[in-house]
């Protein structure tokens, strides 16, 4: 997540719009004992300016109250959680007290919160700090913020975390001066919704709203310098700036609504790849001349750069935007992959495997003519008539046996001058294949067990590719 | 053990033991384990000095000689190594710098809004084999570039969660650390192996000590394809934005296509990367640098250099053609067809610098049933030139005369040498003359191709049609054209015979071109040039014309007539009388599941006991051990031979039933009970009260006294058979499966084909 930092009169007009929930939140946070609220739940969608407004209510209450925000995305489980906890509560002042009361006990706790591994002994060392630094905690409210805590990392699931911290007041009845702040994006994550805690919601954010949250952040970024300094005609810097971000983050918003939603990262990532089209020519001219290079002009003249979906495209290699009409599937080279023939055959064979029924075996692969032209087979497949076709359904678990069985076949049909031979060579590339995922176990457990079935994992399109590349006509095995 | 063997009634049911804590485990290693490792730490084997060659020409080779056979092969193998090691760190040093520098430096720091991790994402080929090679390479030349760099190596196999993944990155970290600090103090700890039980799983930690000493964190994941999404995902978010000013790359290494591998990772994980695709070398390429080193040595002949013959270099190309072996298995292949010369063929010794090697009347008659010896006899005797007389002469002569043969092998020696230059030489021009004249795909052709060639066509490659067009060409080119293939044939191994056929031709075409410069870029082809001039230069291409022929003449004369006596002491190759029963085949098609069922089914080649071969003493031959092999092979063998009489479903009754009859049943009770009433019975049993549990039972056995031995021979015979069950199953040859009410064995096989 990016930081969100605005500076000066930009901040107070991004507050305004979030004011009301602010307002809410000072109800609840109040940092004198007795006033301040157990818990609290904040709630809003992705980018609706949560850590944003909390982020301005420290720095209200900061005076009177210890502020531990964690962001729970990057912290692992419950017990990294906790440990965080007590690490930022256990400051230098504390410490100090601590000591004077008694080293040996500063030293067991300590250890303690390297070893603390769960609730309990959270609770345990928490108890302990209360009990020695009463007057401390008395002076001070702790308010813990746990930023995106429904998407805690590891397995730990984050319903176990909340109720704890929500009902820790009643276990301890001494931390009445703390405050838990729970930032979900939805409430029912959580699982408590049962109890009666306070609850401040976030609505979305409006069109207008996101395009003035947008021309703001845009302000407060690095860009700005870049634009000022491509500016360096101009006569009106600031209003050249404003209007150039301005106008800029209505076009992104108008183009992208469908995408973007309510979601301002999502913006901003679109933002960046946009950015150097737009800038470059007012850093050729050095002021913004209406109708020739500010952002409406230069849209008007690459109308690509906005309606194709290039710029909220995300891909590893960004190959660029094409400006000029030509139609790029003709420029698009081959995916070069190198598998070799065998490997192809053997996928081919998994694939047929995996889709087509081992009762019909016999019919398909056979390498007498005779077995296949058998009549009494044909017809008995014929009666099958509400079946399903066998691509749809999911690939079919098959001994390894079968696969082997069936590439015998095929590959001493298709390709009779060589030979499959049950060698080293082709035990690699099975492991190969494997390795890359393309045909997969099926079963758990040890790998010398009798009954260890495998999968195929390509779909339709690719078996047809890798069948087209050698030449096999594999829509000729499927009984239709 | 022993409650088995006291009542029958109890090996029918099924025994449950407690396992034992983990932790007691690992702190005790089994005695054999501890054993194995002093073997393999050289204090009991010492490769060096300890020969694993068998003495050849029917043993009777003596092991002085057998120790030098290893000793040479040890050294052949280490010569070609070294070179083999020097090739592949050229090849690959450029591009590992090239990802080193994006790894390591060139950190932005203007990103606006977004951080970016810094991501190469290298393309490492489908064959998996040679990843790890890659990976280790490169790691060992990071480490040796940067010193403020912590590596730390990720694979799906150590990070079954992220949690591990975590612990892995800051185990690294933590080692790096000590290691700086070793380098203070010069004590050495053993880095702390369980980090999942040290309870360090903040990365914060370790990103303040990073900031501390300025390294840079790199993060390698090799096998990124197999990492799940669910670990990958949040891992790369953590490094992403756990500290701002730590600089952490990562080296993701996929072997799926660029956008497979992008559909399985979330587009929010993709926008957060700044990636940059990275290709490694074609491992094609590289194997056909380590065959060339190989074939074609490029200083000084020596005796570690060997031959390799067309047939084995024709499997060699097909293998590289097949694209399934990594260089790692193809320098091992080698190595293996290094081996097998030396073990299997007793002249090998000879191929050496020292003559003193006394030629024993084994080593003679190994010689004159050599192939190159009868083809030089027929070909004499073939040759119209030489009287009739004199080829019976030299037949004789060959066959009685021992010194003469020993003259002829001697010569060889000599011939072999210059052969061996020559050859390199000669491919070297041909390979010059392609890239030169040529057209089409000969242009591209590698010179392992065109040895293939000589070796395919005995009669030459000038007089070939493949080579017409391609010498049409050379005789059609301008002055200039001329004057720089020659600069480059200069500068060849060639340089020393090219100088002395056209350098007189050489130095009057410059004078004479020295005065009309505008003539020096018409070629001879346009007929356009005065006749003296153009014969100038058809004089100088003649010339070079004249050079193939002379080289064709030493190459390809000894290896169409075989004048070579004994040349297959350095050289590799499949004889062509009966390829199949070649050592050699066996390197390129090891076919494992067949040498598994050839040995179950012929065990004579891997057990040399009494049961194939006399022993050399007679007390030997009744020692209680032997008296047990000769009753009795295997028992898997002797259920392998019934299995594969068997029907695809083998009822398990009749199976034992079977198994019971064919069994040597007084032999074999006899043997057993030599072999525990002897004094070291010990050694065979450890356990004082088992062993005379078995005793008890064997002598009820031997007794023969109606039912009770009858019940004892079952319980014998039945545990024999299920441990040989047990063992097929293992061996993936039956599985159990249940058909109406009785127990049947199942053959895996599939049936449906």
């Amino acid at each position: 997540m990016p930081s969100k930092s605005c500076t000066g009169s930009n901040k107070a007009d991004a507050l305004m719009l979030r004011s009301q929930e602010l307002f809410h939140l000072t109800c609840h946070i109040q940092p004198s004992k007795g006033l301040l609220s157990p818990v609290l739940i904040v709630e809003g969608v992705r980018s609706s300016g949560k850590t944003f407004t909390l982020n301005e209510l420290r720095k209200i209450v900061s005076a009177q109250s210890k502020w531990i925000d964690l962001d729970c995305r990057r912290v692992y489980g419950i017990r990294g959680i906790l440990q965080r906890f007590l690490v930022r509560i256990l400051n230098a002042e504390l410490q100090a007290i601590l000591n004077e009361y008694d080293p040996a006990l500063a030293q067991q706790i300590k250890d303690r919160i390297e070893l603390c591994d769960g609730i309990s002994s959270f609770i345990w060392t928490l108890e302990v700090l209360l009990e020695v630094g009463s007057k401390y905690f008395d002076c001070y409210s702790h308010i813990f913020v746990l930023d995106h805590i429904d998407q805690m990392l590891g397995n730990d699931s984050p319903v176990v975390l909340a109720t704890a911290l929500a009902r820790l007041h009643e276990q301890v009845p001494k931390c009445d001066n703390f405050c838990f702040v729970f930032v979900a994006s939805s409430p029912n994550s959580l699982d408590l919704t049962s109890l009666s805690l306070p609850h401040v919601f976030f609505p979305a954010y409006t069109y207008d709203q996101l395009n003035k949250v947008l021309y703001l952040r845009l302000m407060a970024s690095g860009w700005r310098t870049k634009v000022e300094e491509s500016l360096w005609k101009s006569q009106d810097l600031a209003k050249d700036t404003g209007i150039f971000f301005k106008t800029l983050s209505s076009l992104l918003l108008e183009s992208f609504s469908f995408y973007i939603g309510s979601d301002v990262d999502l913006a901003i990532h679109a933002f960046d790849r946009l950015f150097p089209h737009f800038v470059e020519p007012i850093a050729r001219v050095g002021s913004i001349v209406n109708g020739v290079n500010d952002p409406t002009a230069v849209y008007n003249a690459n109308r690509k750069l906005l309606q194709s979906e290039w710029a909220i495209r995300d891909t590893f290699v960004d190959e660029g935007i094409n400006l000029e009409n030509e139609d790029t599937n003709e420029n698009r080279s081959v995916e070069s992959y190198d598998i070799t023939l065998k490997a192809k055959y053997i996928i081919i064979a998994a694939y047929l495997a995996s889709f087509t029924d081992s009762r019909y075996d016999l019919m398909l692969f056979s390498k007498t003519n005779e077995v296949r032209a058998n009549s009494k087979l044909h017809r008995k497949i014929r009666s099958n008539k509400f079946s399903v076709n066998s691509k749809m359904l999911q690939p079919q678990p098959f001994p390894l046996e079968r696969l082997l069985a069936i590439l015998h076949a095929i590959y001493h049909e298709d390709v009779p001058e060589d030979d499959v031979n049950s060698d080293v060579l082709l035990l690699t590339q099975l492991n190969t294949l494997a390795s890359l995922k393309l045909i997969l176990r099926a079963t758990t457990g040890d790998s010398l067990t009798t009954s260890l079935r495998w999968k195929c994992n390509v779909n339709w399109t690719v078996a047809k590719k890798f069948a087209d590349d050698v030449g096999f006509e594999i829509q000729n095995y499927f009984i239709e | 053990m022993a409650s088995y063997l006291n009542d029958f009634e109890d090996a029918q049911k099924s025994v449950y033991m407690l396992e034992p804590a983990r932790k007691k485990l690992k702190k005790g290693v089994p005695n054999h384990v501890e054993t194995l490792k002093a073997y393999h730490s050289e204090e009991l084997f010492d490769p060096e000095n300890t020969s694993v060659f068998p003495r050849l020409l029917g043993g009777a080779e003596s092991q002085d000689i057998c120790d030098k056979r290893y000793k040479k092969f040890r050294s052949s193998w280490a010569y070609q190594q070294q070179k083999i090691d020097a090739v592949l760190l050229q090849e690959s040093e450029g591009f590992y710098d090239q990802l080193r520098k994006f790894l390591v430096h060139g950190f932005s720091n203007h990103d606006f809004e977004i951080k970016k991790l810094k991501t190469a994402l290298l393309y490492m080929g489908s064959n998996i084999s040679n990843h790890s090679r890659t990976i280790d390479d490169f790691c060992d030349f990071l480490k040796t570039k940067e010193n403020k760099v912590v590596i730390s190596r990720i694979s799906s196999r150590n990070c079954p969660s992220l949690i591990f993944a975590i612990g892995q990155i800051i185990g690294c970290s933590e080692a790096a650390a000590e290691l700086q600090s070793m380098s203070d103090n010069e004590a050495f700890e053993e880095p702390q192996q369980d980090l999942i039980t040290s309870k360090k799983l903040d990365l914060s930690n370790m990103f303040v000590s990073l900031q501390r000493t300025k390294s840079c964190l790199t993060v390698i994941i090799q096998d990124a394809d197999s990492l799940p999404p669910n670990i990958l995902e949040p891992l790369l978010d953590l490094l992403n934005h756990s500290a701002p000013l730590v600089r952490v790359s990562v080296l993701l290494g996929i072997s799926t296509p660029l956008s497979v591998f992008q559909d399985k990772l979330s587009r929010e994980t993709i926008r957060q990367l700044h990636a940059v695709p990275f290709q490694t070398n074609n491992s094609k390429k590289i194997i056909d640098r380590v065959l060339e080193t190989v074939l074609f040595n490029t200083d000084r002949v020596s005796y570690n250099d060997l031959i390799i013959g067309p047939r084995v270099l024709d499997l060699l190309w097909k293998q590289r053609d097949a694209n399934v072996l990594s260089v790692t298995a193809f320098i091992s292949l080698l190595k293996f067809i290094f081996m097998i010369h030396y073990y299997d063929q007793p002249l090998s010794v000879f191929w050496s610098l020292d003559d003193t090697e006394e030629i024993t009347p084994e080593h003679l008659k190994v010689l004159r049933s050599l192939s190159s010896v009868t083809d030089f006899i027929f070909h004499a005797a073939r040759d119209p030139e030489t009287p009739k007389e004199e080829a019976k002469q030299l037949f004789m002569d060959v066959m009685t005369n021992d010194e003469m043969l020993v003259e002829l092998t001697r010569d060889t020696k000599d011939n072999l040498f210059t052969w061996i230059t020559g050859f390199a030489e000669y491919v070297d021009l041909v390979y010059l003359v392609h890239q030169y004249f040529a057209t089409g795909s000969k242009k591209r052709m590698s010179k392992i191709e065109i040895a293939a060639n000589v070796y395919r066509a005995p009669e030459g490659l000038v007089k070939s049609e493949h080579y017409k067009e391609t010498l049409d060409a050379l005789a059609g080119v301008s002055y200039s054209e001329m004057l720089t293939f020659i600069e480059t044939l200069g500068k060849s191994r060639v340089a020393v015979a090219l100088k002395g056929i056209i350098r007189d031709q050489l130095d009057l075409a410059a004078k004479e071109f020295a005065n009309k410069p505008e003539l020096k870029n018409v070629s001879l082809a346009s007929k356009s040039l005065p006749p003296k001039y153009q014969e100038r230069l058809e004089a100088i291409s003649i010339g070079l014309v004249k050079l193939l022929f002379r080289y064709e003449n030493n190459c390809l004369i000894p290896l169409q007539n075989d004048e070579m006596v004994g040349k297959e002491m350095c050289t590799i190759d499949i004889p062509s009388g009966n390829p199949n029963k070649s050592l050699l085949l066996s390197a390129f098609f090891p076919a494992a599941r067949s040498t598994i069922l050839n040995a179950l089914h012929d065990p004579r080649l891997y057990l040399e006991n009494i049961h194939y071969i006399k022993p050399p003493t007679c007390e030997d031959a009744n020692s209680a051990g032997n008296q047990l092999s000769k009753a009795v092979r295997p028992i898997l063998t002797e259920l392998f031979h019934l299995y594969r009489e068997a029907n695809t479903v083998i009822n398990i009754y009749d199976f034992y039933q079977a198994f019971q009859a064919n069994f040597p049943r007084e032999n074999v009770v006899d043997a057993l009970v030599s072999m525990l009433d002897s004094a070291d019975s010990s050694s065979v049993l450890e356990d004082l009260a088992t062993r005379k549990n078995l005793l008890l039972l064997l002598k009820t056995i031997q007794s023969d006294n109606g039912k009770e031995s009858e019940l004892a021979w079952d319980k014998l015979s039945l545990a024999l058979f299920y441990q040989g069950v047990a063992e097929m199953q293992m061996l993936g040859l039956v599985r159990d499966a249940r058909g109406g009410k009785t127990e049947i064995l199942d053959k895996l096989i599939w049936k449906d084909l």
